[in-house]
This record gives structure tokens, sequence and C-alpha cells, in this order.
């Protein structure tokens, strides 16, 4: 081949190259709907800060549009343009409008949100605009949770500062016995005589001894609480499973306390009413916050939670 | 904040207020479970036994008995990862109303060290490569599965199970690890286990930790 035919081989070959890499340039261009005619329509936002220019605009979880210009008004406003394929404009109706999604997960999304039976409405035309934030509606339905919460913890809190106040029935009714006992200290017999019987002695004898570790162990468990209630005070609890848990645990070491307290309790209670109703109390509200717990574990735990071997 | 709200509530997601009480029993059943297991292997007797009668309680409230023979075969498991020996009579006690079929039957082999009694495929992911080396007697094997394995109880329980054949550094190695959980119980108990194994220059370290345990 001399060297002429083979330029004009090489040119003819690029060429068509070009023309067949132009053809296919076109056609995708146009399957992807370059060459189709796009119309403008627009909304007003309070911020900009959850979507940008590109952002896609979609229906029905297709895109049919996307977000091509963004304007900050005089008066604090954004006003955002976005661009809607000519076959997708009829579903730009009278009561359809957008609606501005944060999941909880993931990046928010721009969905129209329309009725295929209302008149279709012309080009330019501004939508309205809603924003949909999982994140607070979820907080919003968990704050009836919280508030149950928050109120028993203060009602355990009222409680145990009731226990251990001097002024408390149990104190003052503790104090008396102590001094009784104090008094019979050297004459066992008569403590006995007193009490009807020994064992009833005996327990009240070892409940004393035991009431001041008792009474310091359920401060601790009220500080616990107070700590736990400063996060509910401030509306968030802290991003963990602890938090019932940790409750959980207080409730039931103030639970183990109050029966440690039985022998008393039983024995100081025939005579006083007010600690039985205080005991009552007690155990109700401990009762509630339990029932409180496993319906807060309910919430985060799903359905066909089974028991796993260690 | 708001990452900290967003993980929060990833617990949440997808969760609805329900009004009925459908399966709550199970949930409560596991959770205490769950809390006994953990009070248990730190020694916090008394919170154990409170969770543990909330697991029995609430397991006890309905006719399917799985989950009850499963916190019974657990209780075993554990007492059996903390070297106290343990026959599982209460899960055995449960022997004539249970699928003689039943998953947890292979468990209660295993830790019964009925090996050749124990369906592989059966048991709980974590143990099966474990049970497929010792069934075939590859102790080397078994101890690498247990290094491998991720819950420490398990290492626990399968560490149990071939205590013949771990040496003093196996049995430090798995103190260490359970020294990171703060499993008090356990530490202690497997301590005493290697203080039969050791030398008398790592006696007097190990009387020295279990004096500060204890």
């Amino acid at each position: 081949m001399s060297y002429n035919k083979m330029k004009i081989a090489v040119g003819i070959f690029t060429f068509i190259t070009i023309i067949f890499l132009s053809f296919a340039l076109f056609f995708i261009l146009k399957y992807k709907g370059m060459f189709e005619k796009s119309y403008t329509y627009a909304f007003y936002a309070n911020s900009a800060k959850d979507f940008d220019i590109g952002t896609p605009i979609k229906y029905s979880g297709f895109k049919i549009g996307y977000i091509n210009k963004i304007d900050f008004t005089y008066d604090g406003k954004v006003f955002v343009h976005f661009l809607v394929k000519a076959k997708n404009t009829k579903w730009i109706n009278k009561r359809a409008y957008l609606l501005l999604r944060k999941p909880l997960l993931g990046s928010s999304t721009i969905s129209l949100i329309a009725n295929a039976n209302y008149p279709v409405i012309t080009p330019n035309a501004i939508l309205s605009y809603e924003v949909q934030d999982d994140i607070n509606s979820l907080i919003v339905q968990l704050k009836p949770v919280l508030i149950n919460v928050k109120s028993v913890i203060k009602n355990i809190d009222l409680l145990t500062k009731e226990l251990s106040s001097p002024k408390g029935s149990l104190m003052r009714s503790m104090s008396n016995l102590e001094k009784i006992t104090a008094k019979f200290a050297n004459s066992k017999s008569m403590v006995d005589a007193v009490m009807g019987e020994k064992k009833s002695s005996k327990n009240i004898t070892q409940s004393i001894e035991s009431l001041k570790e008792i009474m310091s162990e359920v401060q601790k468990s009220t500080q616990k609480i107070n700590k736990i209630l400063k996060h509910v005070d401030n509306g968030i609890i802290k991003p963990s499973k602890k938090i019932p848990k940790n409750i959980n645990d207080i409730l039931e070491d103030v639970k183990k306390k109050l029966r440690k307290l039985d022998g008393l309790v039983n024995a100081v209670g025939k005579s006083d009413k007010d600690i039985v109703l205080l005991k009552e109390q007690i155990l109700l509200a401990v009762d509630k916050a339990n029932g409180l717990i496993n319906s807060v574990n309910s919430l985060i735990q799903s359905d066909d939670k089974k028991v796993q071997l260690p | 904040m708001r990452l900290a709200i967003l993980f929060t509530l990833i617990f949440l997601a997808g969760c609805s207020f329900k009004s009925d009480n459908l399966g709550a029993w199970k949930k409560e059943t596991s959770n205490s479970f769950e809390s006994y297991t953990k009070y248990y292997l730190e020694g916090k007797t008394r919170l154990a036994s409170v969770s543990l009668k909330r697991a029995l309680a609430s397991a006890k409230s309905s006719a399917d008995l799985r989950p009850l023979s499963k916190v019974y075969l657990g209780v075993c498991a554990l007492h059996v990862g903390v070297l106290i020996d343990d026959k599982c009579d209460d899960f055995l006690s449960l022997d004539d109303v249970l699928d003689k079929n039943d998953s947890s039957r292979s468990y209660y082999y295993m830790i019964e060290k009925k090996f050749r009694d124990v369906r592989v495929d059966s048991l709980p992911k974590q143990y099966r490569d474990f049970v497929k080396a010792v069934k075939k007697s590859d102790f080397k094997s078994a101890k690498q599965d247990i290094k491998a394995m991720k819950n420490i109880s398990s290492a626990l329980i399968a560490s149990s199970l071939i205590k013949e054949h771990l040496n003093s550094d196996d049995i430090d190695f798995l103190i260490q690890r359970t020294s990171l959980y703060g499993y008090k119980k356990a530490i202690i108990r497997w301590l005493k286990f290697l203080k039969t194994t050791s030398t008398t220059k790592k006696d007097r370290k190990i009387d020295k930790l279990l004096k500060i345990l204890n």
C-alpha cells in the first residue's frame, strides 16, 4: 500500500470512528433526556442546609427533576428553582407539594407529593414545601415516655428522702425503738417480753444495726437517680440503652433494700400505719417503674427477641 | 448534638408505640437473663438473683417452655463457665415436655462434655468450629477457636470444657480477656484454677491478686 492510500484509509477510519462516537454520544444523551424540554418550578424554604444544586426531586421514588438554582431572598428566605422534564410535568398539579424528609439514617430527600386527579399547573409556578424531620417526630413520640420516667423517678426520690429524713415516720419510729432497746439493752428478756416473742426482738435489734448502712445506700441510689434526672431535665437522654438499664438497676437496688427492711417494717408496722403506707407506696412505685422500663425496652427491641445462650 | 440524638434514636427507629402485649414476656425474659449473665459474672450476687427471678417469672408466664429451658440451660452454662459443676437438673426437669430435637439439647450435651451426642449445626455459631475440633481431639485448633470467640462468656464456657488441656499461658490469656469486662467472679474462679496449674513463683502473684479481689 502506497503512503497516500494509507493516509486516506486512516482518514476514513478516523472519520467513521468520530461519526460513530458522535452518534453513540447523541443516543446516550437522548436516552438520558438531555434534549428533552424541561420546565422550571420553584418553592420557598427557610434554609438551604438540607439540599444543594443537583439535589433530585423524586416522585414515587423516581427522579423527575432536580434543583438547578438557589437564591437568597431579601427577607432571608431561600428561593429554590427546580427543573422537571416535560413528560413529568403531569404530576405537578394544584394539590402537589414538596416534602423534604430528613431520615434517621442517610441523606435528606425531596419528594413531590401529588394526586393525579387534580388539574396540572403551569410551569414557573411556586409550590408548597413541607419538612418532615424523623428525629423530631420521634422525640415527640418519646416525650410521654420521658415524662413518665421522670415522674416515677421523682416519686422514688421523694420516697427515699422520706425514708431517710430524720422527721420521717420510719426514722421517728426507729429512734423510739432505739431508745427502748437502749434502755433494755442489759435486759434482753425484757425486750422479749415487750415484743411478745424472741424472734421479733431479734429482728428489730438486727434491723436497727443495719438501718444506718441501708439508709446511706438508699441515699447513694437517690444521688444516682438525680444524676439521671438531670439528663432528663435537659430534654435529652444519653445516647445509649444504658439509661433504662441504669434506672432498672437502681430500682432493683431500692427494692432489695426495702426487702431488707421487711423484718423491721413488719414488726413496727403493726402499730404504725404510716410506715405500712410508705412501704406500699414504694412497692407500688417500684412496680410501676418496672412496668415502665419494660415498655421502654419494648420500644427499643424487636418483637422476636429470644433468650441468647451464653 | 444532633449526632447524639441520632444514636439514641437509632434504637427507636422502626419502632412504634404498641398497644398490645404480644411477646413482651419474651423480651422481659431475654433482658432479665442478659442482666443475670452480666451480674453473675461480675459477682453481683444480689442483683443476679433478682434478675434471674425476673427472667424465670416472665418465662413461666407462657405455655411455650423453650425460653424457660434456655434460661435454665444458660444458668447451667454460666456455672460451667466459672468452673462450678452443674448437672443442669433444672433443664433436665423439662425433658419430658420439650421437643427431643430441640437445639438446646445439643448445647446441653456440649456443656456436659457429651460431645459425641452434639449436633454441631444446631449449636450457636460461635461454638461450631470449637466443637468440631474437640470432637477430633484437635485441642490446638480448639484453643484458637476460643481465642476467636467474640463473646467472653462463650470463651469462658468453651475454655472450661477443655480446661484439662489448657496450659497456664492459655488460662492467663483468658483471665486477661475476662479482666477487660470486669467479670470478677469469673476472674477469681479462673485464678484459683490457674493456681493449681502454675509454678510457685506465679503462686505468690495469684495469691496477691486473689487477696485484692476478695
